[in-house]
């Protein structure tokens, strides 16, 4: 009975929402927002369970005497400042966020930069990231690797001029490794490498050029802007076309109880 | 040689960060000129609130938090001027809880109040309701049965400017907006699309983050949204069309070293990469 | 002098427009000073002889409410100097107002039909695959590295003596990524059970974390080790999205997990997340719907589980039959939308040629859904 309940209780709403989705008449189309606003009514109750959670995590971490637990007595402490404070604000003012609220001091000196602090870490993160993950291991990674620096050097002013002298550095880089790969192999394979890198060897000359650089620097941003349109936009759809099929696999499994893995 | 090739690729990411963040800060100090070539999604977004009448109704959803501030602000301010200058009558709601209510206000009544805009007869704040998608399909309906008041906890239907711009049968929804213009740093940008565009086929245009801005090219492809502007680098196309010199264009001057510095730190490790493999 | 001289030019622009059931009209003023404007209207009742007088008005705007739907209308301006001396303007192209009746939709909007057709044929899709497989003939998934390697992680964090950290991001119970996040959960939990370790699930939504107390309290039992399970360890932090990441990372660097797993929905601080276990030497395993945050993933993690993976994950990992049959039609209703996508362009590129034009338009509109 247990499992059996939420499975008629998932297939009998399943169903009725993907009826309702077809039918354009009053009261059917305002289903939909009822069940959200049901939603949203049991989810502020479950905030209180969660807010327990996170209480009693903390304070347990005092109780114990663990290493860090200056860190959970000072998220106790906040929570009821912020707490107190917010209930204070919404009796004198008539709300937490109104415009002469001392509250919204809180939130706009304290809240938000933190927010916006943590969120500009990314810059640091994606820097260290594509460090350590951009390398020319083989061909995938090779042009993920090309398309990341020219859109990254695309979608700035000047970009396609700083352009310039890494592409002169990748490419005699790339030159050389073909040359010495071209050692490795006999043949046809040895003659083909051979000439790939002295491909690209001529091309890192050639910017010495003042036209061949010029031309470069200013196809860069178009071809950044290109990368983005085509490819990206047919890579996008291509993965959002496997993943809604996905979804619909995923969602006629569970509304038939096929999937049952998120519950007993 | 064993040591430079370490060097090359395994420099610590402190040593990355100090340098990053050194080649952000110094040309904040610099204030260049830098110039633009704004790009069609931009030029598009920038044209659907330019080609708005006097009386035209244009619907924002400020749907970000100060995180996403420094890109999408900016663009916020300048549709708002361009709205307020053409008489544009302009309703502002969040599917964002505070924080989007918090951007929104705070940058309407700084805009307002620069062009003399009146609350209630020019402009309206409707605030945030929970249930995103709930929201999107009920504001289809009558604005009314998702706001009945406005983020000052008035009846929306007491003001002038709802007057001015319901039908007959007082009735507010979707037919009576112009434009919808987005301010997206999460999913909602989807459902406006996916579910208001699609169903009831209102004109919009977004700005959003730049991680999110390559996911909308597909609804400006098959025309579904007008115009789109993305990032920082999509916040200075904006402005400079608009012929501002905004946050964007302040804080555009770092990208160019911070995109340089990573690409030199990217360059070096392949270089170190490439002779390591040679030498082995 | 003559009284020419004295009459008004007649209004400019004169612009009629139906917004929703009224009919608004504007127009530019005159260069002269005017006494007032008379608006007069032709309808069904009045003609241009004897028009219908609606209304005067000293600006420049007029709305007409008294309208009703599927009439013509026609609008005339007239523009008063003194109470004698007018000009009019040319009577406005006839414009009419639809009103949509509300009760009189139909039972079924037949601009989505496309969509429930294909509703159709993917069911009728996936029951087969289903039942198919229920009878015996299981069809070939190929390994998907991400799924493969939780055993080899689980078994790492046990040899390096560190727990195991698990999110499902950032979302609510009723995204199915989320769901599908739990259901992985479960399989995980019941993996650290066998080896006695601790798994740490923090949470960004209070109802995600009473479902995800039940799956690992199901896992762990289902393992035989009921007496593992500690609730503590499944936790809420906020949720506010920088909030959470910065709970989840100072739990990744205080406790150092031997693997972390990302099983979920995820925004802007997936990266911040993996780059934070990656740099305390956690095997990173992700999995996600969200397009935008595969990159950051992709660079930061071991290995990625992309968009649909995620979905099939739970049919992949449970090894039940009648699952994987499901998996199976997603793919036959993908080759299907990719023939119906070749074929539209190819009809698209031949009609720019004038070849198929036709047949294109007739094809594209087949495929056209409407709200």
């Amino acid at each position: 009975m247990q499992t059996q309940i939420p499975v008629i209780t998932t297939f009998i709403s399943g169903i009725l929402i993907m009826a309702l989705f077809f039918i354009p008449r009053d009261p059917f189309t305002q289903i939909e927002q009822l069940t959200t606003r049901w939603y949203i009514i049991i989810s502020g109750f479950a905030l209180l369970l969660g807010i327990d959670s996170l209480i009693l995590y903390h304070w347990r971490k005092i109780r114990r005497g663990d290493k860090d637990r200056i860190y959970s007595l000072i998220l106790i402490i906040s929570f009821f400042i912020a707490l107190i404070w917010g209930i204070w604000a919404w009796y004198k003012y008539g709300g937490p966020f109104v415009q002469n609220s001392s509250y919204l001091w809180l939130f706009q000196n304290i809240y938000l930069p933190l927010d916006a602090t943590m969120f500009s870490l990314l810059a640091f993160f994606i820097a260290s990231a594509a460090y350590r993950a951009f390398r020319a291991r083989n061909l995938e990674s090779t042009l993920l690797l090309i398309s990341a620096a020219i859109v990254m050097m695309g979608r700035v002013p000047f970009g396609g001029v700083i352009f310039v002298p890494f592409f002169f550095a990748f490419s005699i880089l790339t030159g050389v490794y073909f040359l010495y790969i071209a050692t490795r192999y006999v043949g046809l394979g040895s003659i083909l490498r051979f000439f790939v890198g002295l491909l690209f060897i001529f091309l890192g000359i050639s910017l010495f050029f003042p036209e061949f650089s010029k031309i470069i620097s200013q196809f860069i941003p178009s071809l950044s802007d290109w990368i983005m349109q085509y490819p990206n936009n047919a890579g996008q759809r291509a993965i959002n076309l496997g993943l809604i099929l996905g979804s619909i696999a995923f969602s006629l499994r569970i509304i038939f109880g096929i999937e049952r893995g998120y519950i007993r | 040689m064993k040591a430079i090739l370490d060097f090359l690729t395994l420099i610590d990411r402190r040593v990355i960060y100090s340098v990053l963040i050194f080649s952000i800060i110094i040309p904040l100090f610099l204030k260049p000129s830098l110039p633009t070539r704004p790009t069609q999604e931009v030029i598009g977004a920038y044209n659907a609130v330019e080609s708005l009448k006097d009386g035209d109704v244009l619907l924002i959803s400020t749907d970000y938090g100060p995180s996403a501030y420094p890109e999408l602000q900016p663009v916020y301010e300048v549709v708002l001027e361009q709205a307020f200058k053409k008489n544009v009558k302009v309703l502002l709601m969040t599917h964002w809880q505070f924080q989007g209510l918090i951007v929104g206000v705070s940058g309407i009544e700084k805009i307002a109040k620069k062009l003399d805009k009146k609350y209630g007869e020019d402009y309206l704040i409707l605030g945030f309701k929970p249930g995103a998608v709930g929201v999107m399909v009920g504001l289809s309906e009558d604005f009314r049965n998702v706001f009945p008041n406005d983020y000052y906890g008035k009846p929306i239907d007491s003001y002038p400017i709802y007057k001015d711009i319901v039908g007959d049968d007082d009735v507010l929804n979707y037919k009576d907006i112009d434009l919808l213009f987005g301010f997206e740093a999460g999913a909602t940008g989807d459902f406006w699309v996916q579910i208001v565009q699609a169903r009831y086929g209102v004109k919009m245009a977004f700005s959003v983050t730049a991680v999110m801005a390559p996911g909308y090219f597909p609804y400006y492809q098959a025309k579904q949204v007008v115009g789109i502007v993305g990032g920082l680098k999509g916040a200075f196309d904006y402005e400079s069309l608009a012929k501002k010199k905004g946050l964007a264009s302040l804080i555009m001057v770092s990208q160019i070293p911070a995109h340089t510095i990573i690409l030199l730190f990217i360059l070096l490790g392949n270089v170190g990469f490439i002779i390591r493999r040679i030498v082995k | 002098m003559s009284v020419f001289f004295l009459l008004p030019l007649p209004v400019e622009s004169l612009n009629v427009q139906v917004k929703e059931n009224k009919i608004i009209l504007t127009w530019k003023a005159p260069q002269i000073e005017v006494k007032k404007y008379e608006i007069y209207r032709i309808d069904e009742n009045h003609d241009k002889e004897n028009p219908l007088l609606l209304g005067e008005t000293s600006e420049t705007k007029f709305i007409d409410t008294l309208v009703k739907p599927n009439i013509n209308y026609s609008y005339l301006v007239r523009t008063y100097i003194d109470d004698t001396i007018y000009t009019d303007t040319d009577w406005s192209k006839p414009i009419k107002i639809s009103i949509e009746n509300k009760n009189n939709k139909p039972w079924f909007d037949m601009k989505k039909l496309p969509v429930l057709l294909f509703l159709i044929i993917f069911s009728i899709l996936f029951f087969y695959y289903y039942y198919y497989s229920r009878m015996g003939k299981v069809p070939y998934i190929r390994k998907i590295a991400g799924l493969e390697a939780i055993d080899d992680a689980v078994g790492r964090a046990t040899e390096m003596g560190r727990p195991i950290i698990y999110t499902t991001g950032i979302g609510a119970l009723s995204d199915p990524s989320i769901i599908a996040g739990i259901a992985i959960l479960k399989y995980v939990a019941k993996k650290v059970a066998g080896y006695g370790i601790d798994l740490i699930v923090p949470n960004n939504d209070p109802l995600i974390m009473l479902a995800s107390r039940e799956a690992v309290k199901e896992g762990f039992t289902e393992a035989g080790r009921p007496d593992l399970y500690r609730e503590e360890n499944i936790m809420f932090l906020t949720t506010e999205q920088f909030g959470f990441t910065a709970g989840f990372n100072g739990i990744v660097i205080r406790e150092k997990p031997g693997a972390a797993f990302y099983q979920g929905y995820f925004y802007a601080e997936s990266l911040l997340m993996a780059e934070t276990s990656y740099n305390v030497g956690a095997i990173n395993i992700a999995g996600t719907t969200a397009v935008t945050q595969l990159p950051f993933f992709i660079v930061s993690c071991d290995y990625t589980l992309i968009g649909e993976e995620l979905y099939a994950a739970s049919a992949y990992l449970s090894k039940n039959p009648s699952e994987i049959g499901t998996i199976k039609a997603e793919d036959v209703a993908k080759i299907i939308i990719i023939f119906i996508v070749l074929l539209g362009s190819l009809l698209l590129t031949l009609s720019e040629f004038g070849i198929f034009k036709n047949i294109a338009e007739v094809y594209v509109n087949m495929f056209k859904v409407g709200g």
